[in-house]
């Protein structure tokens, strides 16, 4: 009997230690992550509170699904997707909601950003609108392409496509950026 | 670096917040502690639903093992044919059963029919069905197709079909017996045949 419950003490001291470096790793991949997924949710939201509530919500998930997840590749490129879902989603709500509230209703201004002159504030409203013309799938390579200087095997490796598509569509992304940022200037 | 994508990163280049780890934090011990009651309570269940059904899985071969020994230990046990059985059951005249067949071979017919190996609480069983049942006595002759009969209901593949022309629909409640009358016979006196025997004499 002393036994049994000793190696059940035991036992349980082995579950709470796989427990702390569950959460220990855990720990490590929200610190090196959050930035990424604040900023891929900032790219669909503009909005820093609202891409913040996003990428909470994608580490919240990421947290019960961790068991799987333990692998930093696989980690990342989980929450990349899981985040741009989520803020896709958000997105698409807040546009049926202020679609549905009256003309009064105060919509939403884009974050400012680093540039604080009224040029520069020009351009990155310019910038944005460029962006938003983009289909879905240029859109988030592009953005993670600017993000952290991720590279074209990296977007790849996020995105789980072959680095070949990321290249054709960044590519893609690029030149209708331009042509659109020309067609305005 | 292109412009264009210097511009871009510029665009994106927004930080956390100092507290949004902090948030993140909260929020994940906040869900983690129902998930644990609820694991918790997630086994328990998971032991209660094994426990029943362990004790329906006892109580199933409990029922299960009993019907079995019933029935196989019914017509005799494996030492006794039941061709023996039969031939000294003519022998006997009449086999002597107690309610269901399933009962008999709990109460060992005079023809020396060895059962099976009881239980004790067959043997309760048994003893509750003697008490009650009533006492049925069989031909010996018929008792083998009375077997094969009751197994063909038990298992299903026989059922009773009654014809109304032929079964009444009225239970029987009384039976009634007319008495018979017996005539007294008439016999003559000793006087009436002595006169007559001495007239046969002149």
């Amino acid at each position: 009997m002393h036994e049994f419950v000793d190696r059940l003490a035991g036992s349980r001291d082995v579950i709470s230690g796989v427990d702390q470096a569950l959460e220990q790793e855990f720990e490590a991949r929200l610190v090196e992550s959050s930035t990424l997924a604040v900023r891929v949710a900032y790219s669909v939201l503009r909005c820093r509170e609202d891409a913040e509530d996003v990428a909470q919500e994608a580490f919240a998930r990421a947290y019960r699904a961790f068991a799987q997840l333990r692998d930093r590749q696989r980690f990342r490129a989980w929450l990349v997707r899981t985040t741009w879902r989520l803020a896709i989603n958000r997105w698409r709500a807040d546009r049926r909601r202020s679609a549905r509230e009256t003309a009064h209703a105060k919509t939403r201004r884009p974050e400012p950003t680093t540039e604080e002159t009224v040029d520069g504030r020009r351009r990155a409203a310019e910038l944005w609108r460029a962006i938003d013309t983009l289909p879905e799938k240029l859109r988030i390579v592009i953005v993670l392409a600017s993000i952290e200087g991720h590279d074209i095997a990296e977007v790849a490796a996020l995105l789980g496509l072959p680095a070949g598509t990321v290249k054709s569509r960044l590519f893609l992304a690029r030149q209708r950026l331009k042509e659109q940022l020309q067609w305005t200037r | 670096m292109d412009p264009l994508d210097r511009e871009l990163a510029s665009l994106l280049s927004v930080e956390p917040s100092p507290e949004f780890r902090a948030r993140v934090r909260v929020r994940i011990v906040g869900e983690s502690a129902p998930r644990a009651r609820l694991a918790r309570w997630r086994t328990v269940a998971a032991g209660v639903a094994v426990l029943s059904m362990v004790a329906a899985l006892v109580l199933g071969r409990g029922q299960l093992t009993g019907g079995t020994r019933r029935d196989v230990a019914r017509p005799i046990s494996s030492s006794v044919t039941s061709d023996s059985v039969a031939s000294r059951s003519v022998a006997s005249g009449f086999s002597r059963t107690t309610g269901s067949p399933c009962s008999r071979t709990s109460d060992p017919p005079p023809h020396a029919v060895v059962a099976a190996p009881i239980t004790s609480g067959q043997e309760a069983v048994r003893r509750r069905r003697q008490r009650t049942a009533t006492e049925v006595l069989v031909a010996a002759s018929e008792v083998r197709g009375l077997r094969q009969l009751n197994a063909l209901v038990r298992e299903g593949r026989t059922r009773f079909v009654f014809d109304e022309e032929t079964v009444p629909q009225e239970p029987v409640t009384a039976i009634v017996v007319t008495p018979i009358v017996i005539e007294p016979i008439a016999v003559a006196s000793v006087s009436e045949q002595a006169g007559d025997s001495e007239g046969d004499g002149q």
